[in-house]
């Protein structure tokens, strides 16, 4: 079996999971409880949220609210901000290769006649920051843009933004770092809205963080009785958010030298995928290294995943969270090229991938194409 | 009188970009009307018109009848060129 799908998740660590066990034994009561063991529970996950705060190397200013994952992260910035009667319209501004939980909220509040404005970008995919210093302006309530895109690995000007939001007192920058945690150093201080999630660090599916400034104010999109956090009611998963804390610590120990050995991957992946024809690189080499995107010209991009699949080699068409279509709607934003978005492959690596499983790749790869 | 049938859907980057232009369009155009229809809501008026899986498509109906289609990104001016021809 070769997986190189890391991009849509990995697997677990088993450290991870140890602690994730370990937790579960211990940790036995409802954190919500006011007796002694749901204290304990209660206080361990404080600490573990403060840990990766401090992992994360932000400041006090922000608090973690945990989530099912990045995807109702995303869901509680946007609604959460947006439905304050404050914001009731007014406009918001992000981009065509944002994550679909970001583009249907996008559409959701486009159709409630908020004003949606997406950037223009360059021909890399980075987003023009002379069209966002014209569009930001008093009625902007809401900038959207992920640091990563996850088909194409194209990064976006995160510091840049974030100082531009800055000067705009309504409005709040919210950024999706989930392709960017554990893969490379970013500078989160300064961001107000933060999404990530614990399945793309090997931790385990189903937790994930919404980072906020503490002064920038939500309203709770689950609601219930009192629990650890306002912004999210319920019985908080003691042992998931100190398995998270687990998979964070493990992805920031271990982030310079797996970025230097997945650089590395890349770079052999692109000399064996150039000798092949028909191929047309989508991501470029100055892009995330994690993540590979290339169109077969001339092939159906479900048709290569299919075959692949049947020999025990998983690769991705476009995100795990989109519609059937075999577009891919990253590329489609590049390119503006039908044929390169319906026949583009994301290969994504991770420090587990080695040169043998890039040679089956192409291998299997030349097979099919000739 | 003309009518936009609009079929977006919400996972669909490029009907972000596209709305507002029909939208606009329809503002300066007096005699035109706008109606959005979301693709994965509407699967039997989906099917009814034929919609493939580039999205959005805009069709363009007068007097229940389909004058035009126009599917996927455009720029303003190759939009304005595409409906004007049709007033």
């Amino acid at each position: 079996m070769i997986y190189l799908d890391y991009a849509a998740t990995t697997p677990v660590s088993p450290l991870v999971l140890k602690t994730f066990g370990r937790a579960t034994k211990k940790y036995i009561a409802n954190p919500n409880s006011g007796h002694g063991l749901g204290l304990l529970a209660a206080d361990a996950i404080e600490k573990s949220l403060r840990k990766i705060r401090r992992l994360l190397q932000l400041s006090s200013a922000y608090e973690l609210v945990p989530t099912s994952g990045a995807t109702e992260a995303n869901n509680l910035a946007w609604q959460g901000w947006l439905s304050s009667p404050e914001h009731q319209s007014g406009q918001i501004i992000t981009t065509a290769f944002e994550h679909s939980s970001i583009t249907a909220n996008a559409n959701h509040y486009a159709r409630r006649g908020y004003r949606v404005d997406i950037l223009k970008t360059d021909a890399h995919g980075h987003v023009d920051l002379n069209h966002l210093a014209q569009l930001l302006g008093p009625e902007t309530l809401l900038v959207s843009v992920c640091s990563v895109n996850s088909e194409i690995g194209n990064r976006q000007p995160i510091d840049q933004i974030k100082k531009m939001v800055r000067n705009y007192p309504k409005a709040v920058f919210h950024c999706d770092v989930t392709q960017t945690i554990g893969k490379e150093p970013i500078e989160l201080e300064g961001i107000d809205l933060i999404s990530l999630t614990a399945h793309k660090i090997y931790g385990i599916k189903g937790v994930g963080l919404l980072i906020k400034k503490k002064k920038v104010t939500l309203q709770a999109l689950i609601r219930g009785g009192h629990s650890t956090t306002s912004y999210r009611r319920g019985t908080p998963t003691t042992e998931l958010v100190l398995s998270m804390e687990k998979a964070v610590a493990l992805a920031m120990d271990h982030l310079e030298n797996n970025n230097a050995y997945v650089n590395e991957i890349n770079r052999y992946a692109r000399r064996k995928l150039t000798e092949i024809g028909h191929i047309v690189f989508n991501s470029e080499e100055r892009d995330l290294p994690y993540v590979l995107n290339f169109s077969v010209l001339g092939h159906s991009s479900r048709a290569i995943v299919d075959y692949f699949s049947q020999r025990g080699i998983y690769i991705s068409n476009h995100t795990a969270c989109e519609s059937d279509s075999d577009l891919s709607t990253a590329v489609l934003a590049l390119t503006h090229d039908e044929a390169r978005a319906s026949s583009s492959i994301r290969i994504s690596f991770a420090a587990l991938t080695t040169k043998d499983e890039i040679d089956a790749v192409a291998r299997a790869l030349k097979e099919y194409v000739e | 009188m003309r009518q936009i049938v609009l079929i977006t859907a919400v996972w669909c980057p490029s009907c972000l970009i596209m709305r507002p232009r029909y939208q606009d369009y329809v503002k300066r155009h007096p005699g035109w009307q706008f109606t959005e229809i979301d693709f994965d809501e509407s699967p039997n008026i989906v099917k009814q018109y034929g919609v493939g899986k580039t999205l959005p498509a805009a069709i363009v109906v007068s007097e229940g009848k389909e004058l035009a289609r126009v599917v996927g990104e455009q720029s303003v001016k190759e939009l304005e060129k595409n409906l004007d021809g049709y007033e």
